[in-house]
């Protein structure tokens, strides 16, 4: 049997491999070159540093897994156990207080059958390096005439793996202090006081404008054919002046609330409860992470925006990470403080269940503001909507079960508002028309208040699996 | 990990279409709800890296759409931004199911416009990492600097300040300028021979059951 040297190169990480040919393969025919299939000695150098690790076939396994894991954990920021081996693995990888470095930890090879060291040599790599490595490792797992039995396996991890949710840029911060600071920062940020002024990128301003993806110039955007979507088109969206103000700090905010009214109407109270639900529900993705319940009480705006939001109930500060609170709360500016807040109890169990309600509870029974009952007009629009809907609901379906909407209509027509009335519908509403066809403003949705201004016929509608659409009123004919 | 997904890689790729690009990447177990909220966010940021290495990005983009087929899921410029605007982070944000086929051609892009700029990529790195080894500031070097002030300018002007976390990167610029280079470094994961089928991989990294 020939022995075979075969050598991937990088700018800074070169791996060697020698091993036995298989005589028993056709080499010759297929690429001129003969199959390397059983290894004698893997070895792995780093421009510039002077431990040479070497080691059999176990050690280049260990080398790919963990090296493999190492670089999805370096994207992801997601812990991956398989980058850490506690022991028998002669390679392991550790985190170091530097953002650019990563610890190669190597444990060589012991005379005994399968064993390592108990000492391991470290390797301190750069994130080139890094990245040089697993090329070397990509070009050998791709090269079929070198041990064709190894292949590449990429999988995610799993939720449970998933920390904290931080910022990209913190979780490369040194892993005692960064994390210790930024928990706080993270768990606190209404205490931080925000800028008072926003570096404005004036500088670079014509570029970025020539670079702004927002599409110039077209009057009609081919493929949007909702009007909302060409209003929001507009790259004058993105200069919206409001948007541009200094967020107010937080004691000043804390100030603010403190002073504005509570909504008391049980109507417009009901409103804010659906659009509270819908915005923490959408974005409320890890919910295996909670242990226990968390509690929170939550500050809106009349427009439904989140305010501010504070644990009780025992729930601790830095908590609120495990949520999508962080995410979703608005910091105003003084100039959108609305003149009243409503306060809402805001639950996430550890059973994956959302409960929202009014802080001070409901003093009536919540309507759906002005309706239309005269009998003539719900059979015409009842007609009218379950045209348009029928019309426009082109997608087939790929939902398994039926999704049931209430949806509120105009006299005119003119679809104003909807709500999803089973869980399939909260999960699918976008395989519906239904987000592409609503007005809220028709009906004075949003003007001020979340509670339509104009009389709403109300209808319950139904999308089936089948392709069946269903429409009647809500209250009856 | 029991969603594993062995990869093979197609060696007769030489004067294909370069839609390989797209097919090697293989699909997440993740089901009809499409990408998460994280997942969208990763995505656009990684293209928003690009504009801020090269001038005109969006415009070699959509050429780049072109040359690995999937003009039918980007046609064109709004195609693109309203696959773009799924990220949360965006003034623009457009609430909307961003697919796995969809998702596949962003990364698809940023895979095709990485390779093309592996050089820069590499060498802004390099300098990074000598200006860290002499204790200086990661805006010494000129050609660092010009990337990195490019991508705040592009971030503050894109994405929403008032969202908390969006803020909490405005209100610091070397914030900012980590999370350029994080970017950047994922970049040149997306040059490699199997590096976008890992990067890929990455973003659905804590998103699955």
């Amino acid at each position: 049997m020939n022995t075979i040297r075969r050598q991937y190169n990088l700018p800074n990480c070169q791996l060697i491999l020698e091993g036995l040919v298989d005589a028993n393969a056709d080499s010759s025919q297929v690429s001129g070159r003969p199959v390397l299939s059983t290894l004698i000695n893997a070895e792995c150098r780093f421009t510039g540093v002077e431990t040479v690790l070497n080691g059999g076939r176990s050690f280049l396994d260990n080398l790919i897994a963990v090296v493999s894991a190492y670089a999805q954990e370096f994207l992801s920021g997601v812990y991956h156990t398989e980058a850490h081996p506690e022991e028998g693995s002669a390679i392991a990888f550790e985190k170091t207080n530097v953002p650019d470095r990563h610890r190669l930890l190597w444990y060589p090879e012991t005379g005994a059958q399968g064993g390592v060291a108990t000492e391991a040599k470290a390797v301190e790599l750069t994130t080139v390096q890094l990245y040089d490595l697993v090329e070397a490792i990509d070009q050998l797992l791709t090269d079929n005439r070198t041990l064709p039995d190894l292949t590449l396996d990429l999988a995610p991890v799993s939720r449970r793996y998933r920390q904290a949710d931080v910022p990209m840029a913190q979780r490369l911060a040194p892993a005692v202090v960064g994390l210790g600071s930024l928990a706080i920062a993270a768990g606190l940020f209404y205490l931080t006081p925000t800028p008072q002024e926003i570096e404005p990128p004036q500088a670079r301003v014509e570029e970025v404008r020539d670079e702004e993806d927002s599409p110039e110039g077209l009057e009609s955007p081919p493929g949007t054919d909702t009007d909302t979507d060409i209003e929001s088109l507009d790259p004058e969206d993105s200069e919206d002046p409001e948007t541009d103000e200094t967020p107010l700090s937080s004691a000043e905010l804390a100030t603010l609330l403190a002073d504005a009214t509570q909504i008391g109407d049980a109507t417009e109270l009901s409103y804010l409860e659906r659009e509270l639900y819908r915005q923490l529900d959408r974005g409320w993705e890890d919910r295996n992470e909670i242990n226990r319940d968390l509690e929170y009480r939550v500050a809106v705006g009349q427009d439904g925006a989140i305010l501010s939001y504070e644990p009780i109930a025992g729930t601790s500060e830095g908590s609120d990470r495990q949520t999508p609170l962080p995410e979703l709360a608005f910091i105003p500016t003084s100039a959108s403080l609305p003149e009243e807040i409503a306060d809402f109890r805001v639950v996430f169990t550890d059973n994956s269940v959302l409960q929202v309600s009014p802080w001070f509870g409901y003093a009536e029974n919540p309507t759906l503001g002005p309706e239309i009952e005269d009998s003539a007009t719900l059979r015409r629009l009842n007609d009218e909507l379950y045209d348009t809907l029928i019309e426009e609901w082109t997608e087939t379906p790929i939902f398994q079960r039926a999704l049931r909407f209430r949806v509120g209509v105009l006299e005119d027509g003119t679809i104003a508002d909807y709500q999803a009335e089973n869980q399939p519908a909260a999960d699918f509403f976008e395989e519906t028309p239904l987000p592409d066809l609503a007005e809220p403003e028709a009906a004075g949705i949003g003007d001020g208040s979340l509670v339509p201004k104009e009389p709403l016929a109300q209808f319950d509608v139904v999308f089936r699996p089948n392709k069946v659409l269903e429409v009647s009123p809500q209250r009856g004919f | 990990m029991s969603n594993s997904v062995s990869l093979m890689v197609n060696d007769s790729v030489q004067g294909q279409q370069k839609s390989y690009l797209v097919n090697s990447l293989p699909d997440p177990p993740v089901g009809e709800k499409g990408c998460s909220l994280r997942t969208k966010q990763r995505i656009d940021l990684l293209l928003l890296a690009l504009e801020a290495l090269e001038l005109g990005a969006s415009e070699k983009m959509l050429a780049a759409a072109k040359e690995i087929g999937i003009q039918d899921v980007i046609k064109h410029r709004v195609g693109l931004w309203s696959l773009r605007r799924t990220n949360p982070w965006r003034r623009s944000h457009a609430r909307r199911i961003l697919k796995v086929k969809e998702a596949k051609a962003l990364v698809a892009l940023a895979g095709m416009r990485s390779r093309e700029l592996t050089l820069d990529i590499r060498k802004l790195l390099l300098a990074e990492q000598k200006l860290r080894e002499k204790g200086l500031p990661i805006e010494s070097e000129f050609h660092l600097s010009e990337y990195l002030e490019r991508f705040r300018a592009h971030f503050r002007s894109r994405m929403n300040p008032r969202r908390a976390r969006v803020a909490a990167y405005n209100a610091n610029d070397q914030d900012l300028n980590e999370l350029a280079l994080f970017l950047l470094n994922q970049l040149l994961f997306c040059t490699g021979t199997a590096g976008l089928q890992r990067l890929w991989m990455s973003l659905f990294d804590g998103e699955v059951a």
